[in-house]
This record gives C-alpha cells, sequence and structure tokens, in this order.
C-alpha cells in the first residue's frame, strides 16, 4: 500500500509539471498583449514596449519558460502579480480560506442531503415520495446557480432583508454562496445514492439480511449503504476537486473575493503569473483529491485494497 | 437580384425587430439635473461631517500604490481622496493643488514651488526631494504613461523642482499626466510602509481599512496639510467615512442601493433606473441623475490595401446607413453620437452637427444607396471587429441589421478586451472596427485614433497615413492652433474622407441617495465624495 502511494505521488509530480508546462504555452501563445492592457488605453506604443521590457515579455519562450520552472520547482517562488503588484502566494493564501469555507460547507450540506434523500427515495422506490424526492433533486440540478442566487438575493435581501447580498463579513454573508454551491451537489448526490441502493436492493445477502428479521433501518444503514458506497465515493471526489475549481460563478455573483474570482480577474487582465499558479493550484488540489479518494475505496472495500497490494506482486514477479 | 432584395427586407425586418425590443426593454438616457442643495435644511457646509457614504463600484482598485496609474478606473474614483498631485486639470487648466505655482525659465525648464508646510497623514513633512523620488518612481516602474515631453526632474532648493522639458510645452494637456496624475508622496513613508495596501500621502483621506477585492474604507485627515482659507473645494472632506464597496454585478448593485446599504452608484442597468426615479419601487430615499459622460464610441473603416473600405465611397455608403438613435437603443447605455466628439468637452462644438456632409447626425438610406453604387462592392462580407462586452455586441448586431438593409453584408467578430486591441493593429482582420476614445479633451480624443505617431506604425488606428490629417491634429492640439475654427476644418475633413464614424456617446446614469445635497465630480467625471455636501437633518 505505502509503494502504491509514493508511485501515485510520483505520478503527481509528473501530472505538476505536465500542466505547468502546458498552461505557460497556452498563456504564452494566446493572444492578446498583457503589457497594453495592463498600461490602459491612454499608453503610447512607447509606454508599452518599456512595460513589456520591465515584464520580462520582451524575452524569448524558452528564456521565459526556463525562468518560470527555475522560480516555481526550484525556488518556490510562484511570482508577482502584474495587476495588485503583490506575491501570488500572499494574495491566495488570503483568499483560499472564504472558497474552501463556501466550498467545504456546500460539500457538508450536499452530503448530508443528498445522502439522506438517496435513501429515502430507494426506501419509497415507486411510490410518490420517491417521485416527490426525485422531483425536487431535479429542480436543484436544472436550476443554473446564478439564476438562484439571483432568487435569493431576492428573497433574502431585498425582500426580508435577512441577509446581506454581496460581501465578506460574518457568517450570515456565507449563507446563501453555501446554499448555492450546494444545491446541484445534493441533486447529483441523491440520484447517485439512490441508484446505488436500488442496485444492491436485491442481493442475496440483503434478502438474507431481511430473512434474518433484522429491523429494516439496520438493513438499510449497515448492508446496503456500505455497499452502495463506492460510485458515491466517486461522485463526492470530483466534488471535492470543485471546491476550488468551480467556485467563480458563485464568487462573482456574491462579489466574494476568494480564488475564482482571483482567477476569473487575472483571465480577463492577462494577468499570466496569477493564471499559471491558480491553475497550478488546481492541479495539486485535485490529485490530492483524487488520491484520497482512491485511498478511501481501499479503505471502504478491501477488495481493492488487495488488488492495490496485487499489483504491487505482480511487478515484483516480473 | 432576388437574393439581395430578400437580403434587404430581411434586414429591414431585422433593424426594426431589434430596435422594438431595444426600446421596449430600456429607457432612453436622457439628461437631468444635479441635485440643488435645499438651503432651508441643515447640511455640510456648516462644517459639521455627514457620518458615513458607501459608495459601489464594479472592481476594486487592486493596487494602491501611486505607481498604478493604468488600467482599472476604479482608481480614478478612489486613489485621488488620498493621494494628491502638484496640479489639478479643470477645463484644461493647471490648478495648483500642492504646488503654489510654477515659473518658466525658459522654454525647456519650468521650476514649480511647492507649500513648505505640506505634511502626510503621518506627520512627514513633503519637500523638493519627496518630489523627485515620486516621480522616478513612476518612471522606474514603467508606469509613467503620456510623459512624452519629460525629461528629467531635479530639487533646486527644499521646495522647488525644476522640469526639463524635451521639447517646448505647446500642446493641450500637455502636462496632464505628468503634473495632474502623478501622485506626490514622502519616500520616507514609501520605503517604510506598504503603499500597495495601505499608503500614506497628503489627501483629505486616508486609507483604514482595504480587502483586496471587496471593500476599501478611507476616513477623514483631520490634519490635512493646507489651511482652511487656502483648502481647494474639491479637496474637502465633508463626510467622516467613505466606503467602496466593491460590487461585480450591475444587478447587486440595485438591490444594494434598493436596500440602503451603499448610497451612490453608477452601475446600475439602464432598465432599472426608473425603478429609482419619482414613481419608481425604489424612489423613495434616491433619485438619478444623468448626464453626459467623456466616452466616444466610434466606428472606423479600415484604410488599408487589405480592405474593401480604403474606398471613400463604401464608407459613406455604410456611415450614411447607420442609425445612431437605434445603434443607442440597442446597446442600451448612452446617447446618439450627432458628431464626431462629445458635448462632455469645452472644445466640442455643437455647430458640428449641423454640418452639410454630417452622416453621424442622419440616417439616409437612399444616400447610402447612392454611394453605395459608385463603389465596386459585389455583396463580399465585411468583417466587424468589436469588444464580446454586451454593449458592443448589440450595437454590431445593430449594426449589421441597419447595412444588410442598404445591401452590405457583414459578419461580427467579437473578441475580448486583449484581442481586440492586438487584432486592432493587424489590417487583415478586419474592415470594420468599433473602438472607445476617451481624453482630457476634445482634441486628446481625437489624438487616440487620428494621430500616426500613436502606435509606432506610422498608421493611425484606422491604417491612415494621411499628412493633411496629421497636419490638422498637430494645429489643433498646440495651444495656439486649438482653435474653434481649425477644429472645425479638422472635422470636415473627417467627414469629407469619411474616415471616422461616431456612434454614441457615453453617459453617466448615477443613482443617490437623497442625503446628498449635493455631488462633485473631479474632472467633471469622477465623484469626490468627500467634497459633496450633505444633509445632516
Amino acid at each position: 500500500m505505502g509503494k502504491y502511494i509514493l508511485k501515485r505521488l510520483l505520478w503527481m509530480i509528473v501530472i505538476i509539471l505536465g500542466t505547468s508546462f502546458i498552461i505557460f504555452t497556452i498563456l504564452y501563445f494566446t493572444p492578446g498583449d498583457p503589457a497594453r492592457l495592463i498600461a490602459g488605453g491612454n499608453a503610447t506604443a512607447e509606454d508599452v514596449e518599456n512595460l513589456r521590457h520591465i515584464m520580462g515579455l520582451d524575452k524569448s519562450y524558452i528564456q521565459q519558460l526556463g525562468e518560470y520552472f527555475s522560480d516555481t520547482f526550484l525556488h518556490f517562488d510562484l511570482g508577482t502579480s502584474w495587476v495588485y503588484n503583490k506575491p501570488v502566494v500572499d494574495e491566495m493564501l488570503v483568499r483560499l480560506p472564504r472558497t474552501v469555507i463556501i466550498g467545504l460547507s456546500a460539500m457538508v450540506l450536499n452530503l448530508a442531503l443528498g445522502l439522506l434523500m438517496g435513501i429515502f427515495a430507494a426506501t419509497h422506490e415507486g411510490k410518490w415520495q420517491d417521485s416527490l424526492t426525485m422531483g425536487i433533486a431535479m429542480v436543484f440540478i436544472s436550476c443554473p446557480d446564478f439564476w438562484v442566487a439571483l432568487m435569493l438575493i431576492l428573497l433574502f435581501s431585498a425582500k426580508l432583508g435577512w441577509l446581506p447580498a454581496y460581501g465578506i463579513g460574518g457568517p450570515q454573508y456565507y449563507v446563501m454562496p453555501i446554499i448555492c454551491s450546494a444545491l446541484g451537489g445534493i441533486a447529483v448526490n441523491a440520484r447517485q445514492t439512490r441508484a446505488s441502493m436500488l442496485g444492491v436492493f436485491r442481493e442475496d445477502y440483503i434478502t438474507t439480511a431481511r430473512a434474518k428479521g433484522q429491523r429494516e433501518k439496520k438493513v438499510v444503514f449497515r448492508h446496503m449503504l456500505p455497499n452502495a458506497l463506492m460510485p458515491i465515493i466517486t461522485s463526492i471526489g470530483a466534488g471535492f476537486a470543485r471546491i476550488v475549481a468551480g467556485s467563480a460563478v458563485i464568487e462573482s455573483v456574491f462579489s466574494v473575493p476568494g480564488i475564482g474570482l482571483y482567477l476569473l480577474t487575472a483571465i480577463n487582465s492577462r494577468d499570466y503569473p496569477v493564471v499559471r499558479s491558480c491553475v497550478l493550484f488546481f492541479a495539486v488540489f485535485t490529485s490530492v483529491s483524487m488520491l484520497i479518494v482512491d485511498l478511501v475505496y481501499a479503505f471502504v472495500d478491501p477488495r481493492i485494497k488487495a488488488q492495490y497490494s496485487s499489483v504491487r506482486k505482480g511487478g515484483q514477479k516480473k | 437580384m432576388k437574393h439581395t432584395k430578400a437580403n434587404r427586407i430581411l434586414g429591414t425586418a431585422l433593424s426594426a425587430v431589434l430596435l422594438a425590443g431595444s426600446l421596449s426593454g430600456a429607457v432612453m438616457a436622457e439628461e437631468n439635473t444635479a441635485p440643488q442643495i435645499d438651503t432651508s435644511r441643515e447640511t455640510t457646509q456648516n462644517g459639521e461631517r455627514y457620518e458615513k457614504v458607501a459608495i459601489g463600484l464594479v472592481s476594486d482598485p487592486k493596487d494602491l500604490a501611486p505607481e498604478n496609474t493604468g488600467g482599472d478606473n476604479s482608481l480614478l474614483y478612489t486613489n485621488y481622496n488620498f493621494y494628491e498631485t502638484l496640479f489639478d486639470l479643470r477645463n484644461n487648466e493647471y490648478v495648483p493643488i500642492l504646488a503654489k505655482g510654477y515659473t518658466e525659465v525658459d522654454d525647456l525648464h519650468w521650476q514649480v514651488e511647492i507649500y513648505d508646510y505640506i505634511t502626510d497623514t503621518e506627520g512627514n513633512n513633503i519637500t523638493a526631494e519627496d518630489v523627485v523620488f515620486s516621480y522616478y518612481t513612476l518612471v522606474d516602474a514603467g508606469k509613467a504613461l503620456k510623459y512624452d515631453k519629460f525629461e528629467s526632474v531635479e530639487a533646486v532648493d527644499d521646495y522647488t523642482v525644476e522640469f526639463t522639458w524635451t521639447s517646448p510645452i505647446d500642446g493641450i494637456g500637455d502636462l496632464e499626466w505628468p503634473w495632474c496624475r502623478t501622485p506626490i508622496f514622502s519616500q520616507k513613508a514609501y520605503e517604510e510602509g506598504n503603499f500597495h495596501e495601505a499608503p500614506v500621502a497628503t489627501g483629505p483621506y486616508k486609507v483604514t481599512e482595504y480587502t483586496v477585492g471587496s471593500k476599501l474604507v478611507l476616513e477623514a485627515n483631520d490634519d490635512y496639510w493646507q489651511t482652511e482659507e487656502l483648502r481647494d473645494s474639491e479637496h474637502l472632506a465633508n463626510v467622516q467615512t467613505i466606503e467602496y464597496d466593491i460590487i461585480s454585478e450591475t444587478s447587486q448593485h440595485v438591490i444594494a442601493l434598493s436596500t440602503g446599504q451603499i448610497q451612490y452608484s453608477e452601475y446600475v442597468p439602464e432598465e432599472n433606473l426608473a425603478d429609482f426615479q419619482e414613481g419608481g419601487q425604489y424612489a423613495d430615499g434616491n433619485d438619478v441623475y444623468i448626464t453626459q459622460g467623456s466616452g466616444l464610441r466610434v466606428l472606423m473603416g479600415n484604410n488599408s490595401e487589405d480592405s474593401l473600405m480604403s474606398d471613400v465611397n463604401l464608407r459613406k455608403a455604410v456611415y450614411f446607413a447607420l442609425d445612431n438613435e437605434a445603434i443607442a437603443a440597442a446597446a442600451g447605455t448612452g446617447l446618439p453620437a450627432k458628431a464626431l466628439g462629445t458635448p462632455f468637452f469645452g472644445d466640442y462644438n455643437t455647430a458640428w452637427e449641423e454640418s452639410e456632409n454630417n452622416y453621424m447626425a442622419v440616417c439616409d438610406v437612399e444616400k447610402a444607396q447612392e454611394y453605395l453604387a459608385q463603389t465596386s462592392y459585389n455583396g463580399e462580407t465585411l468583417t466587424l471587429l468589436g469588444s464580446s462586452n454586451e454593449i458592443d455586441k448589440n450595437m454590431m448586431t445593430m449594426i449589421q441589421a441597419l447595412l444588410l438593409n442598404v445591401g452590405i453584408n457583414v459578419e461580427i467578430l467579437a473578441e475580448d478586451e486583449a484581442l481586440v486591441q492586438t487584432d486592432a493593429l493587424d489590417s487583415t482582420k478586419w474592415d470594420l472596427m468599433i473602438t472607445n476614445a476617451g481624453g482630457g479633451s476634445q482634441v486628446g480624443e481625437w489624438n487616440r485614433f487620428t494621430n500616426y505617431n500613436e502606435f509606432g506604425t506610422d498608421y493611425n488606428m484606422a491604417f491612415i497615413h494621411d499628412d493633411t490629417l496629421q497636419e490638422y491634429l498637430e494645429s489643433c492640439t498646440s495651444l495656439e492652433g486649438h482653435t474653434e475654427e481649425k477644429m472645425t476644418e479638422m472635422h470636415e475633413y473627417i467627414l469629407e474622407n469619411a474616415y471616422y464614424c461616431a456612434l454614441t456617446t457615453t453617459s453617466m446614469n448615477a443613482v443617490y441617495s437623497e442625503d446628498f445635497a449635493t455631488l462633485a465630480y473631479r474632472e467633471n467625471e469622477f465623484l469626490r465624495a468627500g467634497a459633496c455636501e450633505y444633509y445632516l437633518d
């Protein structure tokens, strides 16, 4: 198992280096001059050229790539934002907690509600409760985030005046962004859980458990749910990666200065050090999330743990 | 032939539908007056301060350091509350602020004396050495924009600096950037502090809180350096706290104003303005001030050999076919342009609107077709380049429909701003282009798209190298030649050659709380919250 993790970590390094190379190359060849955009409409050709020199944009592709890799991976320096004139790491550290609070809380919410709704629907298969629950899930999944956000703002801010419509501050500022972020995930988890539960519903061991006279609640939570968990974990893994990578829309609507909005602003203003760093961070975060999910698979299902070990043994034989 | 006729019918129908749609969704912006002070009420004129005002912006200044001079407009609202410059620019006049005045030693050497009692919010005395340091901080950062005439600056004595110019100062706005857009600050404070987030300067306000991307809070500077008698009327602090809230979604500005979270915004979508006017759902306690802005949206043809638009008759056909009223309605913001310029500027001349050849004041389809008949145009598709923002896209769609109406086919190329700026310099990428222009004066605005020295390519933005046009421009930008007569001649020359067609001018749509007794603007454009008067009762 230890060697499996080590192998995955080594692959992660390859992925991170590859991602860095790809994003650097894409940005380098993307049309549009960052210096002209940063200098603004009043700048003359001479002003822009001077700025390009100061920003190092007049160097060759190889020179710029070499400097980027050297700074990032040898000196662990992600650079300074061209627009904010502040080290990218410092700004990311300030913004990350806001994104994580929203993303993580939304995930907890969609896990709890999604699982409960899925189990409820599966145990009432074909009945009106099942239709109602899945109907609600369909509504959640069909409503775009930004539309839900605007509706919530109209209700809770404009009409009732209970919650602030934008910005950051106390916990009340995070309520609407969390609800908006969670809705889609609740629906996906509910549908996934229902499908997985129904998949094991008529398995022999479930029939046996029932025949032994076990209570339905015990059958559901001790026998059905653990065996239905695998697809749910996969879905959760993807959701975990989306905590940071999928935050831009919600942060933009609620004016929450998080990582997503940071990236969005950077893309629009061609602030390449920020774009490169954010993408690199997303790559690391997603890779770690996927590794954790794979390890949880092994924890939940001993067969997979054995599979990881057998891969190692197979390799040794060769 | 049938195909052309069908296209025209389609074009007419499409433009009619677009216009109807635009008008149903938008309230046409009409100028109205700024709030007039009610002298029967208690106001900040009695010397008392209003407690707090919150202002909505769509983006934050990002970096509060003095080197941040380009890019985002939001810094023009925020930074001059805490930074001051040697002079302010008002109606093309240099109004002394930190400077007492200036002396012309000779054509190339001018001396500026500053007050000897200027202090920043930390008590540092500002000297001539600090002025020199401030200038070179900007120059070294590569952010000294529009410094063409600036050669060097040095301290002559403790409170006098001498500027050396590269050539005599003979143009309108030559010193706008060196004198009126260069913040002055203490070297000591700069080296010891973090100006990116907590600048220390001489202005009527000081920064007390800055959360990047969210909020900027300023407090009145109780130890402002200037005496009450000499204090400039735009550098007052009539409100104790100014809070700038960064709200990226414009629809959120409506909510924030309606709930009282902010008291002023220029970003309310035009279709929501009526909600804040008499009879509107949020009119109680709010009002709207709509006025002419300085921006101009200009359509230009590509005059290079790569484009069919190098034919003057085709340019005239295109421009006569356009209806600026319809284009402004489609844009959903701004006012239809009636000449190549904006009435915002003092050197704009309304007589230009009456010119016989002025295609911007009329939509004349017959004339357009007459000109079209004199061209070799044979149904080719022209590429119309513009920004991918909603305003430009809507304008381009309307232009496409209006041109289809006279049998000119247009494809729209909507790109993000950075890409537009790059492709604009490539003559093979477009035939028609919409661009935004601005400046400190009408001639300054013209300079942006008519000057063939502006891009280092020997061609101006429309790929024109016309020495006559350049002579007109240089004459109009000079202090001597900046006359009504010369400006009119240049305007006529542009019309004659159909080089440019102004489409719309920007309007400023400000929604404000009725606690504002007056509104004050820097350079007539950027709210100075501290200089506004407020009702205290």
